[in-house]
C-alpha cells in the first residue's frame, strides 16, 4: 500500500521526532505537539495521527526540511519537525 | 446569481475559471484589503446567466489568514450581502486528500457543492485511478473529472452545475464522528444561532481575534463559552479533534475509491529536484534564474522602453511644431504627454518580470526558490518568497512591489512593500553616474587598481540594501509585528505553463497598471509640471521660469533645511523635480546651470558648471566630494518616485502606506545625509 493507508498498531516501533529520520525512511506520526496555529495548519495540511510520512530531503545544514505524504510534498522548517513525534 | 470557485491553491482554479469564462474577467481589490477578486459572468447550458466569482486559493476556511477569511465570507454572503447558489470545489486528482480537506469544510457550510476533478489527465499518466461515481456516492455531490487545461470535461461540468441548480437544497452535513460530547455542543450552539454547522465550526476554529465580534458581544460570549467546554482546558484541543474527525472521514471516503497501487513516482519533478534544491546546484540554478529576471528588467526591456520614449520624444516634437508657443502647449507637452510617457515607459519593465515570475510561479519553480532561500529570509522575518520582489527592486520598484503579491501573508506584503524601494533602481544610476563623473573621476585608484567611483557605487547599493534589511526587521518588531511565518508549503510537481494563462495574467498585470496606477501618476505629473511652470510661465528662458516657478521658490525656501546636508538651492529646486522621477535631477541641474536640458549624465559641461560654482566663503567649488557622498546617500535612502508612491497606494489600497513611506525614507535620508555630511565635515574632509 501507499503512503495513504494507516500503519498498523502492532508494529514494533521505535519513536523518534520527524526532524531525526533519514531521508527515504518510512514513518508514521505519532502526536503533532507543535504548539498554537502552526501546529493546527501543519494538521490540516493533512499531517494527522497514524499518516505516513517520508523526509525526501534536507535543505543547506539541515533545514527545511522536505517531505512527502498523502501523495503530496511539503516543506516545513526544522524547529517544527522536531516537535512532530513519528515512529519508524 | 453567484456561483463561486473554490479550490487549494495549485489546483488549477484559474486555468478552470479562464476556460469557462473566456476573457470577460474583472479584477478588482475586495474592499478594504489587498486581496484581488475576480468576477466573469457566465451563461450556463441552460440558459441561465450567473456571476462567477473566483476565491482565493486556499487549504482550509478557518480564518488565518486574509485569503481565508475573504474565502469564509464570500461563502456566507458576509462580503456581498449574497451567498452564492453553489460552489464549484476544484479539486486537484493528483491530491486528492488533501482536496477532499476543503470539500468537507464547503458541505459542512450547507451550500450546494459540485466538485471539478481537475488534472484528471495527470492523474491518469501516473497511475491513479479513481471511482468517480463512488467517491460522488459517498460525498453525496456530483464529482466531474476534467482538464481544465485542455478544456476537457468542462461541458459536462456546467450541465451538472445547472442540474445540481435545479435540486432544492438539501441542507445535509456530512457526520464528522466527533465524539458526542462534541457533536451535543455542536448542536447546541448551531440551533441557537441559527446557523449552518459549518459556520459554527468556523465561529469555534478560527482565531477569534480575527473574527470581528465588536458588533455583536452576546455571539461572541456564546462561541467563547461553547469554545472553552470544548477545549477542556487545552486552547485548540477542538480544533485538532476536528481536524482529525475530517480527515478520518476523508481516509474512508477515499478506501477503495482511490486506487494507488499502480502510481509511478512523479520522475520528471524528483529528477528535477535533486539539481534544483541540491545545497550547491540549486544555488547555481537559482542564480541563473535572477541573472535572467535581471537581465530581462535591465536589458532585454530597454529597446521597448527607448521605443516609448522615442514615440512620446516625436509626439512631443510633432505638437511643439503644430501649437504655437503657449501655456496649453507646455501642459500638454510637459504635463499630460510627459505623463503619459512616465507611464507607458514602465510598460515593458512589468511585461518583461511578470512573464517570467509567471513562468517560475506556474512552473512550480518559485516555491523551490522559497525552499533554497527560506535560512535567510527568515532571519529579518519574512518568508522565502519575499526574497524574488526585493531582487526585482534593484531594477524597478514598479514592477518588483506589483511583485510583492507572491508573499501571502498581508503583513509580511507590507513590509516587502515598505523594503523594495531602498533597492537600488536603475534610476538612481545617473545620479551615481553624475556624482562620481563630477567629484570622483579624478581620484588616483586604490592600490593602483580599485576604482574609487566603482568603490563609491557599490557602497551606494550595499547602502540601499543594508537599509532596507533593517527596515524589515524593525517593522516585523514593531508597526507590522507578526511572528516569522511558518515555512509549511507544498512543492507542487512541475508543470509546463500554459500559453495562453501566462500571456493573459501579464496583460491583466500591464492593463491594471495603466488604467489604475497609471491615472494616479498622470494625476501627480500634471501637479508637478505646475509646481515648476506657475507662476513665472512667460519667462524668457527655462532657467528663469523654473527658478521663479514655485517648486523653484521651494528650492531656496528648503535651503536652510538641506544647507546642513551640504546642499543650495540648486540641489534643491533638483530634488523637487526629481520627485517625478530620480533621474529628472540630471536634466534639472542641466536647467538650472543654463546648460541643455538633455544633459548627459557624465557630461564635461555639466562636470564644469558643477565644479565652476564657487563658494564664497571658501574660494572652492561648492559642489566638493563629501556633498556628492552626501547627495548619493540621500538618493539612495530617499522616495523621489511618484509612480512608486501611486503603485504603493493601488497594491495595498490606501494612501495610508504610500505616506508612511514618504515620510519615513525622507525622514531615514535626511538624518543619514546629514549624519555623512556633518560627519565629514568634523573629520575635516
Amino acid at each position: 500500500m501507499s503512503s495513504l493507508s494507516l500503519a498498523a498498531v502492532d508494529e514494533p516501533v521505535a519513536e523518534s521526532n520527524l526532524a531525526d529520520v533519514k531521508a527515504g525512511v518510512v514513518a508514521t506520526i505519532v502526536a503533532v505537539d507543535v504548539p498554537g496555529e502552526v501546529g493546527e495548519r501543519l494538521m490540516e495540511m493533512g499531517m494527522t495521527r497514524g499518516t505516513r510520512i517520508t523526509v525526501v530531503r534536507r535543505g543547506f545544514l539541515g533545514d527545511p526540511v522536505q517531505v512527502s505524504l498523502r501523495g503530496y510534498m511539503l516543506t516545513l522548517r526544522k524547529a517544527q519537525a522536531r516537535q512532530i513525534r513519528v515512529a519508524t | 446569481m453567484q456561483i463561486a470557485v473554490a479550490g487549494n491553491p495549485n489546483a488549477g482554479k484559474s486555468t478552470l475559471f479562464n476556460a469557462v469564462t473566456g476573457a470577460r474577467a474583472k479584477v478588482a481589490n475586495y474592499p478594504g484589503v489587498t486581496v484581488e477578486r475576480k468576477i466573469a459572468p457566465l451563461q450556463l447550458p441552460s440558459g441561465a446567466e450567473a456571476q462567477l466569482i473566483d476565491l482565493p486559493g486556499c487549504y482550509s476556511l478557518v480564518s488565518r489568514s486574509a485569503e481565508e477569511e475573504i474565502a469564509h465570507h464570500v461563502l456566507t454572503g458576509r462580503l456581498t450581502g449574497e451567498r452564492p447558489k453553489l460552489v464549484v470545489c476544484v479539486a486537484d486528482a493528483t491530491n486528492l486528500p488533501r482536496a477532499l480537506y476543503l470539500v468537507l469544510q464547503l458541505i459542512e457550510l450547507e451550500l450546494p457543492v459540485v466538485v471539478a476533478l481537475n488534472m484528471i489527465d495527470i492523474a491518469e499518466r501516473r497511475g491513479l485511478k479513481i471511482d468517480h461515481v463512488e467517491l460522488a456516492k459517498r460525498l453525496g455531490v456530483p464529482v466531474v473529472p476534467m482538464s481544465a487545461r485542455y478544456n476537457r470535461g468542462l461541458e459536462t461540468l456546467l450541465q451538472t452545475v445547472d442540474a445540481k441548480l435545479k435540486e432544492p437544497p438539501k441542507g445535509k452535513t456530512f457526520p464528522l464522528g466527533l465524539p458526542e460530547a462534541d457533536a451535543i455542543a455542536i448542536a447546541a450552539l448551531t440551533s441557537d444561532l441559527k446557523r449552518p454547522t459549518g459556520d459554527v465550526h468556523w465561529l469555534l476554529t478560527s482565531n477569534l481575534a480575527d473574527l470581528h465580534f465588536a458588533e455583536n458581544s452576546d455571539l461572541e460570549q456564546k462561541v467563547a463559552t461553547a469554545r472553552r467546554t470544548l477545549d477542556g482546558g487545552t486552547p485548540g484541543a477542538f480544533n485538532r479533534r476536528i481536524i482529525e474527525a475530517r480527515y478520518h472521514v476523508i481516509d474512508t471516503l477515499i478506501d477503495g475509491v482511490l486506487d494507488t497501487r499502480g502510481v509511478t513516482e512523479d520522475s520528471r519533478t524528483a529528477k528535477l529536484d535533486k539539481i534544483l534544491l541540491h545545497p550547491v546546484w540549486g544555488f547555481v540554478a537559482f542564480a541563473f534564474a535572477m541573472f535572467l529576471v535581471f537581465q530581462t528588467i535591465f536589458f532585454w526591456a530597454q529597446p521597448f522602453m527607448d521605443g516609448v520614449e522615442w514615440l512620446i520624444g516625436a509626439l512631443a516634437d510633432g505638437l511643439e511644431k503644430v501649437i504655437p508657443e503657449s501655456l496649453t502647449r507646455s501642459l500638454l507637452v510637459n504635463g499630460l504627454l510627459a505623463g503619459v510617457g512616465s507611464v507607458l515607459v514602465f510598460v515593458p519593465q512589468i511585461a518583461f518580470l511578470f512573464l517570467l515570475l509567471t513562468l517560475l510561479e506556474e512552473s512550480g519553480y518559485m516555491a523551490r526558490a522559497a525552499f533554497l532561500l527560506d535560512r535567510v529570509m527568515r532571519k529579518v522575518g519574512l518568508h522565502g518568497k519575499a526574497f524574488v520582489p526585493l531582487m526585482s527592486g534593484f531594477a524597478c520598484a514598479v514592477p518588483a512591489i506589483m511583485a510583492a503579491r507572491t508573499v501571502e501573508s498581508r503583513r509580511d506584503r507590507l513590509v516587502t512593500i515598505m523594503v523594495v524601494p531602498f533597492m537600488s533602481c536603475s534610476a538612481r544610476l545617473p545620479i551615481y553616474v553624475l556624482v562620481i563623473a563630477a567629484v570622483f573621476s579624478t581620484a588616483e585608484p586604490i592600490a593602483g587598481f580599485i576604482s574609487v567611483g566603482g568603490l563609491i557605487m557599490a557602497a551606494m547599493y550595499f547602502t540601499g540594501f543594508a537599509a532596507g534589511l533593517l527596515t524589515a526587521l524593525v517593522l516585523k518588531r514593531t508597526a507590522l509585528k507578526s511572528p516569522t511565518p511558518p515555512f509549511i508549503m507544498e512543492l507542487p510537481t512541475y508543470k509546463i505553463p500554459s500559453a495562453k494563462a501566462v500571456a493573459r495574467l501579464v496583460f491583466e498585470r500591464c492593463r491594471v497598471f495603466v488604467t489604475q496606477t497609471g491615472t494616479v501618476i498622470l494625476a501627480l505629473s500634471v501637479i508637478l509640471w505646475a509646481l515648476l511652470t506657475f507662476p513665472a510661465h512667460n519667462a524668457e528662458t527655462d532657467t528663469e521660469r523654473l527658478e521663479h516657478s514655485f517648486g523653484g521658490k521651494l528650492g531656496h525656501v528648503i535651503e536652510p533645511a538641506i544647507e546642513p546636508l551640504g546642499f543650495d538651492w540648486r540641489i534643491g529646486i533638483g530634488l523637487v523635480a526629481s520627485f517625478a522621477a530620480r533621474e529628472v535631477l540630471v536634466s534639472t541641474l542641466g536647467q538650472v546651470y543654463s546648460l541643455d536640458a538633455d544633459i548627459e549624465p557624465d557630461s564635461p559641461a555639466l562636470r564644469d558648471a558643477l565644479l565652476a560654482d564657487i563658494d564664497p566663503a571658501t574660494g572652492k567649488p561648492h559642489f566638493t566630494p563629501l556633498v556628492g557622498v552626501s547627495l548619493m546617500v540621500f538618493f539612495v535612502l530617499a522616495m523621489q518616485c511618484l509612480s512608486t508612491v501611486a503603485t504603493v497606494k493601488r497594491e495595498t489600497n490606501s494612501w495610508r502606506w504610500p505616506i508612511a513611506q514618504l515620510i519615513y525614507m525622507n525622514g531615514l535620508a535626511y538624518v543619514a545625509s546629514l549624519l555623512v555630511y556633518q560627519g565629514g565635515r568634523a573629520l575635516g574632509f
